[in-house]
């Protein structure tokens, strides 16, 4: 093969965006048009779905072939690209009569509470009606094409990414505009007359021809940028630019001259209802009355049916087994056995040793990605509740867990400590205190669950349960029964008190008035125990139970429990203040104090910034924000109650920043884990993993998409909890008016927190328990 | 259709839309090494040798140079060549490295890229190393890289972009005007 074309088809650009986008829309699609056709097959033939998925695939070949990377070497590719856009893609796009199936496609809530309101406002409608209209939509694609292939637009176009994509996206959307009245897709309900379509196409033919002439004649070189690049086809420039011009005369002639045949066809022939304009009176009623556009259901439909991840081919089969949970326990047991050993026994320094890598690293990085994905999975897989059973064969577990106890605050000192300790000892760079910390939390669950009832040390003491407990709230996914109903029947309630050895729920959550991840470990148990299969871990809305405050079985309202909601605040700063502790800035500053004291140790500073960052600036800005909302909203209760009922829209940002920061080390530093292994089987004589390739024990080569993935874990946070704070306010105040109100300082907090979180992630950071490379 | 074949097709969607969309998610960003400005374009030896230089204007940072060698008769596409870019900086302040260009970091496969970290803003002195059956050629140049690009202008899209989704939320909730929906509470 000649090496160009060889090259030619060898060359794929990879643009994941694109290809998301696509996928995403072609799957909505999809979606829309099986259950459409199910109903109305001759409405809906296989020729639609093929003209819908031949738009996205001409899209993706123009924007994702090799035509993009050789469209700056040769014109006629250019060329190619952009007929695949204009004329190709826009009418196949319009005859997959998109409208119905795209938005019958969409998850139900989106639907029906997002989409089809917007489509009911009448402003939207006649906007798009009037730009789509042949008198409106001809100057507009008319003036883009010229527009953009005039010499200063073209070549900013071809000198600059932003402009390419600029005249991309203008090429695609006017065409869209432009093909809209030919094509004149369901349920759309034109006023003017089919005749009008014939001098429409046309004069876009002709405007084409005039175009591709001047292309086609000119005798010098209309695009500056094409006489710079190397000539690789044995073409000239310009009679590339030629090659262009007929390009885009003749096959772009036919495309407008086909329709105008087609319809002529259709007209003469008496086809008349095929294309036939409504009379204005109809036109002016509410366009259709389509029972897709109806009303809103009660929103608790949404939560009988979905996803149900035990439902799922093989995964789901695996977690329905009985002992799944001591099948995923075991081998994190048996890690955190290694890791224990490495960090008592192997080299001090943190990036060679399994308990620096291990826990900070990877265990982190896992627990705040399977939160994003699923749930509470840590609690699910936690190795340090599986001395439980052994624990309660040895001692009785009689006593109650003491009732004043039975709160978070201890959980929260707990938290508090920790995350002071983390920075003030540099526990992530000391192998040995993590080795002691795992074996004393293996003690303390042990000497906890063996003399109190229930999963005391999990429901009130574990900072890492709370912190599971708190960040799962925002997860896909909700350990829930199926069918309400057939809870309602069951008198046995074995989901709370067992059968046959299989314990109930031991965090005191009753199935059918759970609501949410609070307190759920994820155990299963409820699982197993339940003798109609009628638990499920099923895909909820994320955030959803942050802003619906039902009474929970084993946790009861949350705006009836400041200690959750101190929890909440503690874990949000504690996102901030963790991450910003790492950055170049912050710790120069804290050297800086450091140094102004007078103090050689660093212990004061920390303790003074996590002072600071933990508990007394939360408390002055939290006080004044709940104050402020308080009173420009006319909120009912104290200053106190406020901050316990609107803390809760913080959640997804500090969410936000935990999975930014942790992703971040886990993402660059994830190879960490291959040298110190190899160094730890070493050590204990084993050669099957060969020597240690310390060159691996430091942070990847990432690029620029890892800050840009921060970025956006941190806006999803950010809308999240705009959006959270908005329903709670909304629930709080008497009036809409007044909820925006109360919003405003909560709106205020949280984008203050997402302009902190930014800040963070655009500076240097730490690599800890990395080798820094020097060479 | 029958029902089940519906629910299979739709299993089939899902499948393949979150195989898609995870394969999207976890696939590595390739390096466009496909081009950019000409920096350069002339016959040395038995080659035709043309440099690209990426980002525009250039600057110091995560860098593109892709070569693109021809045949300096035929300029028929040269792909077997060894292609290695050498800098060195005018000021002495840092050493000298180089950088093999590979078709593999290209996008357009007819070019030979090298992507790579340039430590410093100022003036280079660069080179171009072409080793090839028809011999070796070496083409200088010089370049001169601006300071490093500022943060916030390369990535204020994924900061901003929330502020319109925020401002089509509030137009939806004043054209809609309707009660928000109720929840389980």
């Amino acid at each position: 093969m000649d090496p160009t074309l060889d090259a030619f088809f060898r060359s794929w650009p990879y643009d994941p965006w694109l290809l998301a986008g696509l996928l995403l829309l072609g799957g909505i699609y999809c979606r829309g048009w099986f259950i459409l056709r199910r109903r109305e097959p001759r409405r809906w033939p296989s020729g639609r779905l093929t003209a819908f998925l031949g738009a996205l695939t001409a899209i993706f070949v123009a924007l994702a072939s090799p035509l993009e990377p050789f469209a700056s070497l040769l014109l006629q590719v250019h060329m190619a690209q952009h007929l695949l856009l204009t004329m190709v893609a826009p009418p196949l796009f319009w005859l997959g009569q998109p409208m119905v199936p795209l938005l019958r496609g969409l998850p139900e809530p989106v639907r029906t509470y997002w989409a089809a309101p917007l489509l009911r406002v009448r402003p939207l409608r006649r906007g798009f009606r009037g730009l789509t209209h042949p008198l409106v939509a001809l100057p507009v694609f008319v003036g883009s094409t010229w527009l953009w292939h005039t010499s200063a637009l073209y070549e900013a176009a071809l000198r600059s990414t932003g402009w390419h994509y600029v005249q991309h996206a203008s090429f695609l959307s006017t065409a869209l505009l432009f093909w809209f009245p030919v094509v004149r897709p369901y349920p759309s309900r034109p006023r003017w007359s089919p005749w009008l379509i014939f001098p429409y196409l046309i004069l876009a033919d002709v405007q084409n021809t005039i175009l591709s002439a001047l292309l086609t004649f000119s005798d010098r070189l209309l695009y500056a940028p094409y006489a710079e690049v190397p000539r690789i086809s044995g073409l000239s420039a310009l009679d590339d630019q030629s090659a262009a011009g007929v390009l885009m005369w003749v096959p772009g002639s036919l495309v407008y001259l086909l329709p105008f045949f087609v319809m002529a066809v259709r007209l003469l022939y008496g086809e008349v209802k095929a294309v036939q304009a409504v009379r204005p009176s109809a036109a002016k009623r509410p366009l259709p009355s389509l029972p897709i556009l109806a009303d809103a259901p009660a929103m608790d439909r949404f939560h009988r049916a979905g996803f149900d991840l035990f439902r799922t081919p093989g995964l789901g089969r695996f977690l329905r087994w009985r002992h799944a949970r001591l099948a995923l326990q075991l081998p994190l047991g048996l890690l955190a056995g290694v890791l224990i050993v490495d960090g008592l026994r192997g080299p001090p320094v943190a990036a060679m040793n399994l308990a620096g890598v291990l826990p900070w690293i990877h265990w982190r990085g896992v627990v705040i990605l399977g939160l994003f994905a699923a749930g509470n999975v840590s609690c699910m897989a936690c190795p340090f509740t599986l001395p439980r059973s052994l624990a309660r064969r040895w001692f009785p577990a009689r006593y109650d867990w003491p009732r004043r106890l039975r709160s978070k605050w201890l959980a929260i000192v707990f938290i508090v400590i920790f995350l002071w300790a983390y920075d003030a000892f540099s526990l992530w760079d000391s192998p040995r205190w993590t080795a002691w910390i795992a074996l004393g939390y293996f003690v303390v669950a042990f000497a906890i669950d063996g003399l109190f009832q229930g999963a005391s040390f999990c429901k009130y003491l574990c900072p890492i349960g709370q912190f599971n407990f708190v960040q799962s709230l925002v997860s896909p996914l909700e350990v829930k029964v199926r069918d309400p109903n057939a809870c309602s029947s069951c008198r046995t309630h074995e989901c709370i008190r067992g059968r046959d050895g299989i314990a109930g729920c031991e965090m005191g959550l009753f199935l059918p008035r759970k609501s949410g991840n609070m307190d759920c470990t994820f155990c299963l148990d409820c699982v197993h125990a339940c003798p109609h299969e009628n638990v499920g871990l099923l895909g909820v809305l994320p955030g959803n139970e942050l802003w619906s405050d039902p009474a929970r079985s084993g946790v009861g309202r949350f705006q009836k429990r400041p200690d959750l909601a101190i929890l909440i605040l503690v874990l949000v700063f504690g996102a901030f203040a963790n991450a910003a502790g790492m950055v170049r800035p912050v710790v120069e500053w804290q050297y800086g104090l450091q140094s102004l004291l007078g103090s050689r140790s660093s212990l004061w500073v920390t303790s003074l910034y996590y002072g600071v960052a933990l508990i007394v600036g939360p408390a002055l800005v939290v006080g004044a924000t709940a104050s402020l909302s308080r009173w420009w909203g006319r909120l009912s209760g104290n200053g106190f109650d406020a901050t316990t009922r609107f803390s809760y829209c913080l959640v997804p940002l500090g969410f936000g920043m935990w999975l930014a920061h942790y992703s971040f080390h886990f993402l660059t530093s994830y190879e960490t884990v291959i040298p110190t292994m190899q160094r730890f089987a070493e050590d204990l004589g084993w050669t099957l993993f060969g020597k240690p390739q310390w060159g691996r024990a430091c942070c990847q080569f990432v690029g620029e998409w890892l800050p840009r993935l921060e970025i956006l874990f941190l806006d999803l946070g950010l809308l999240l909890s705009l959006y959270t704070g908005y329903r709670i306010a909304l629930r709080s105040a008497v009036r809409r008016s007044r909820a925006v109100l109360a919003l405003v300082p909560w709106a205020m907090l949280i984008a203050l927190l997402f302009v902190a979180g930014v800040w963070i992630v655009l500076q240097p950071m730490q690599m800890r328990g990395t080798l820094l490379r020097t060479g | 259709m029958s029902g089940q074949e519906t629910t299979l097709g739709h299993r089939m969607i899902k499948l393949g839309l979150a195989l898609g969309l995870l394969m999207v998610a976890t696939r590595g960003e390739m390096a466009r090494g496909d081009g950019g400005t000409v920096r350069l374009s002339r016959s040395e030896g038995k080659y035709q040798v043309t440099v690209f230089t990426a980002p525009t204007p250039f600057r110091a940072g995560v860098v593109d140079i892709s070569v693109l060698v021809q045949d300096a008769t035929t300029r028929a596409p040269v792909s077997d060549a060894r292609v290695t870019v050498e800098l060195r900086p005018r000021d002495r302040s840092t050493g000298s490295f180089r950088h093999v260009a590979t078709a593999d970091a290209a996008t357009n496969k007819l070019f030979q890229a090298a992507v790579f970290e340039l430590p410093a803003p100022g003036l280079w002195d660069a080179e171009v190393i072409v080793e090839g059956k028809q011999g070796e050629s070496r083409l200088p140049f010089e370049l001169t890289a601006a300071a490093r690009a500022p943060q916030l202008p390369a990535i204020w899209l994924w900061i901003a972009w929330p502020v319109p989704v925020i401002l089509l939320f509030g137009i939806h909730q004043l054209l809609v005007g309707r009660k928000v929906p109720t929840t389980l509470s």
